[in-house]
């Protein structure tokens, strides 16, 4: 089955077709960056955490009032 | 000339950092023992339910006790103290890995232990503002 309504009609349908494609190219495109930090960083921020928090209280641990070490960095 | 003037700002800056480390410490420790020497008065408190721990890491007075100036008092120290120490943590942190550690990030942290380590009895805040009794 031929296409009918001569030449116009053709590149009426190849122009669409073009700006069809063109217009797909040229959408507005949204980046969401999500940054996580790979599990072993999380880690051992953590651990730093706790480490640190054992160190500044250390005196809940011994339940002794007064108990005050010196805080090493 | 030039470089000695170069060398010598190099020198005062090298001995600024030397000396930041230590003074940081030094205001660590005296926070620390701040809060032991208020650590009996606060569980006392925590005890007969006045005081309670909170998520974040710091205490409050439990909802619908009235608690007088002296309470208040220990309350606000003792959260002075212990966000002084989560600051001076996050700065260490934050300086050792290059990560952007925020003191709150410290305070939610020991809000974790305090809830796990509290005795049957002691007032938690929640996240969600609900106090609740630890049984």
């Amino acid at each position: 089955m031929g296409l009918e309504g001569g030449p116009s009609v053709r590149a009426l349908l190849a122009g669409s077709v073009v700006l069809l494609a063109l217009g797909a190219g040229c959408g507005p495109t949204v980046t969401v960056e999500h940054k996580v930090e790979p599990i072993h960083i999380t880690m051992d921020i953590n651990i730093r955490i706790d480490r640190e928090l054992d160190k500044y209280f250390d005196f809940e641990d011994d339940g002794a009032a007064g108990t005050t070490g010196a805080v090493a960095n | 000339m030039r470089t000695n003037r170069y060398l010598c700002a190099l020198g005062a800056a090298a001995v600024l950092l030397l000396l930041a480390g230590p003074a940081s410490a030094l205001e660590g420790a005296e926070y620390k023992q701040r809060l032991a020497e208020l650590e009996p008065r606060l569980d006392g408190l925590k005890s007969e339910g006045t005081v309670g721990e909170t998520w974040r890491g710091l205490v409050a007075v439990v909802e619908g006790v009235s608690a007088d100036s002296e309470v208040q008092s220990i309350v606000s120290e003792v959260n002075r103290n212990r966000e002084a120490i989560y600051r001076i943590i996050a700065e260490k942190i934050s300086a050792e890995t290059g990560k952007n550690v925020s003191a709150d990030m410290v305070g939610r942290k020991k809000g974790e232990d305090n809830f796990a380590d509290a005795p049957a009895g002691t007032w938690l805040l929640f996240r969600d503002g609900q106090w609740k009794k630890k049984t």
